[in-house]
């Protein structure tokens, strides 16, 4: 029987991937407590880590998963025959649900199915470093190839920024507990120990282990330019380009770990400059205020890095050395991809 | 007495166009009063002219004075854009004071002046087309604020104080876009220098045309990484100019036919321009309140700052250009000639 669900349902890039593969290591240590991680819905790409992506696209497009294996109904089969304090279910994708009209509702009824307890993790991360890092993974995973500004104009109205909107469904919902988890990124605080934590889980004198994550640098200044040229010039190659199809995401492992090689991840990327940056503060800090009086009963205080200098760099300011590393960065990767295509699809 | 025009301009202001349209003109300028003293070919107009800045009278200056003696009163025009460099300098004022006293000529020296945000900005084209630089542009314009080199009323000073040559500041702006030599004839007060101005053949305008050409901002990127390219390969050192030119000539070719640039390139941003006029504003404003007893008379354009981000460009753009660089590229480390059509 299962006596309460946990979901930690992201945000984005707040130690995510650290924390599912922080799951995964520490899948034993947590069977010991009781813990249950469930294998319905997890990604096969990341077969060492508990990230449960299905369940949340499940919601997303729920006839694609009517019958699948990795859906709600299999996961119903799966918990019918275990006995466990808390199940968790972990995906930052559940957040692109909720940031969707009822997608909050959605959730918290899939939820519900399974277990009359419900609580809902949610890592909450000020959004001027948040929308700074989304930016970074977008051009990584070769999604995006404009510039930051463009990002942060198109993006800042988006739901999954205003945490009021984004959040309210689920902390003024009286039947399940909502625990709103400051993010600072810390290297002192262990992530997953938080979510535990906040989820009432008593680690006791337990130690957590971490697997190195080198696979999930962020790109600097330099990689982000490289990427972004890189993800242009492959559209530009082939016309039909999809980040999503396999050869991309392929690639984007490639890439990733060439332009980690090169020392492009070496610097940390920030696109905003104070006034861009201040700007955007005052955009949120009504809502921000609000909601962190509704749920830790005092106003907004994770400090917005205002004065954070740029260091966003222009390509044609670049150095002739490094322009001719990226040039050879480009020109090899599209060059693989090719490859990469056509063993993935011959025809 | 003989009266001596000399044209001359800032930077960017159709002097050599100027000048081969004066040039064209010769046999109706003659009939109408005006001597063209020197040759056709640039270097001998530069050289006239550094004859007479130098306090020198050039021998077909001479010939021209002798005829004033027997009764004509003919006017003598030359012209070199290397004059407004030069007439920065008081001893070189000076000396074309002296000339002037002791020669018993009227001179004149018709300056073109150009407002300085318009000009950086053309100016800034010239140099990345001519593969001189790929700074940015902002780093190109805190170097010209720094150097104080288009600052009007301190560069000549000299020039407005000097008793016995006239100067006569013209425009860039009120200059005809086909036939600019007309208004530097207008403001010489050359007799007759109107009746040719309708010669408007289809060359000059080309010319004309070609002079006020600005890349778009695609191009401008194109050649800002060429350059960089070569650089890094040591191509701009090793290589001729003309091979230089014609992996340029190539790009240009490649930009007209894929209609890279519609927009003329503006690489001012509004807080750049801001500091940029505030910084000429005070002698723009003494200089016209000296030479035209009005106003400065442009007002700095303002257009959109057009982005120069590659990766920002639609992906065709973006994988011509790098394709096309790396093209040129290839073709000038191996030593061959870059073909300039596709």
């Amino acid at each position: 029987m299962v006596e309460r669900i946990l979901i930690h349902a992201g945000a984005p890039k707040t130690a995510t991937t650290f924390i599912q593969r922080g799951l995964y290591s520490n899948r034993d240590l947590l069977a010991d407590l009781g813990v249950y991680l469930p294998m319905t819905g997890r990604l096969e790409l990341e077969p060492n880590a508990v990230c449960h992506h299905h369940l949340a696209w499940a919601l997303i497009s729920p006839r694609a998963y009517r019958r699948s294996p990795q859906g709600w109904s299999a996961l119903a089969d799966e918990l019918s025959s275990v006995d466990a304090r808390v199940v968790i279910l972990s995906s930052e994708a559940f957040s692109r649900v909720a940031s969707k009209d009822d997608g909050s509702q959605l959730v918290t009824n899939a939820a519900r199915e399974l277990s009359e307890s419900l609580t809902i993790a949610y890592f909450v991360r000020n959004q001027l470093s948040l929308m700074n890092s989304l930016y970074g993974q977008r051009v990584k995973s070769l999604r995006m190839v404009e510039g930051f500004d463009y990002h942060t104009d198109n993006y800042r109205s988006r739901r999954l920024f205003d945490y009021e909107a984004l959040l309210k469904p689920w902390y003024t919902d009286d039947s399940l507990r909502f625990e709103a988890v400051p993010f600072t990124g810390s290297r002192d605080v262990d992530p997953l120990a938080e979510l535990l934590t906040a989820a009432g889980i008593d680690l006791g004198d337990a130690v957590l282990e971490h697997e190195s994550d080198d696979v999930n640098s962020s790109l600097g200044p330099v990689g982000i330019e490289a990427a972004r040229l890189l993800g242009s010039y492959l559209r530009g190659m082939f016309p039909d380009f999809d980040s999503e199809e396999m050869a991309a995401k392929k690639l984007y492992r490639l890439s990733s770990s060439r332009a980690q090689s090169n020392g492009w991840c070496d610097e940390s990327f920030w696109g905003w400059t104070t006034s861009t940056a201040q700007e955007t503060v005052d955009y949120f800090s009504s809502a921000n205020d609000r909601f962190a009086r509704d749920v830790w009963g005092n106003d907004w205080s994770i400090p917005m890095p205002v004065d954070k200098e740029t260091s966003a760099v222009s390509l044609l300011d670049l150095e002739p050395s490094t322009l001719e590393r990226i040039q050879r960065y480009v020109f090899s990767l599209t060059h693989r991809f090719s490859g990469m295509r056509a063993e993935t699809d011959p025809s | 007495m003989t009266q001596l025009v000399i044209h001359t301009g800032m930077p960017m202001t159709s002097a050599a166009v100027i000048r081969d349209q004066l040039a064209g003109w010769r046999e109706p300028l003659e009939r109408a009063g005006v001597e063209l003293v020197a040759k056709d070919a640039p270097k001998a107009w530069d050289r006239a002219v550094r004859q007479v800045l130098g306090g020198e009278v050039p021998p077909p200056l001479r010939r021209v004075m002798r005829r004033t003696q027997q009764g004509e009163a003919p006017t003598v025009l030359l012209s070199a854009e290397l004059a407004a460099r030069a007439l920065g300098s008081r001893p070189t004022v000076n000396a074309l004071r002296a000339l002037s006293r002791d020669s018993g000529l009227t001179t004149k020296v018709v300056l073109v002046v150009r407002e300085q945000l318009d000009l950086l900005n053309a100016l800034y084209c010239r140099r990345v087309m001519a593969l001189e630089t790929s700074i940015g542009f902002e780093s190109f314009v805190t170097d010209a604020l720094v150097s104080g080199r288009l600052e009007l009323d301190h560069h000549f000073t000299a020039l407005q104080d000097a008793s016995g040559v006239e100067l006569v500041a013209v425009p860039y702006s009120r200059l005809d876009h086909h036939l600019p030599a007309a208004a530097v004839l207008e403001a010489a007060g050359a007799a007759g220098g109107a009746a040719v101005t309708g010669a408007d053949a289809a060359a000059d305008v080309q010319a004309a045309a070609d002079d006020r050409w600005l890349p778009g901002p695609v191009l401008l990127t194109a050649t800002r990484l060429l350059h960089k390219r070569l650089t890094r390969l040591g191509a701009v050192r090793k290589r001729p100019a003309e091979e230089l030119g014609a992996a340029v000539a190539m790009l240009r070719h490649r930009a007209t036919d894929a209609a890279w640039n519609e927009v003329p390139f503006w690489g001012w941003s509004q807080d750049l321009a801001a500091t940029a006029e505030q910084h000429y504003r005070s002698g723009n404003d003494s200089f016209a309140a000296r030479v035209w007893a009005a106003p400065w008379p442009d007002v700095a354009p303002s257009r959109p700052q057009t982005r120069q981000d590659l990766a920002s460009e639609p992906p065709a753009v973006v994988s011509d250009v790098m394709t096309m660089i790396h093209r040129a590229v290839d073709e000038l480390t191996a030593g061959r000639a870059v073909a300039v059509t596709t």
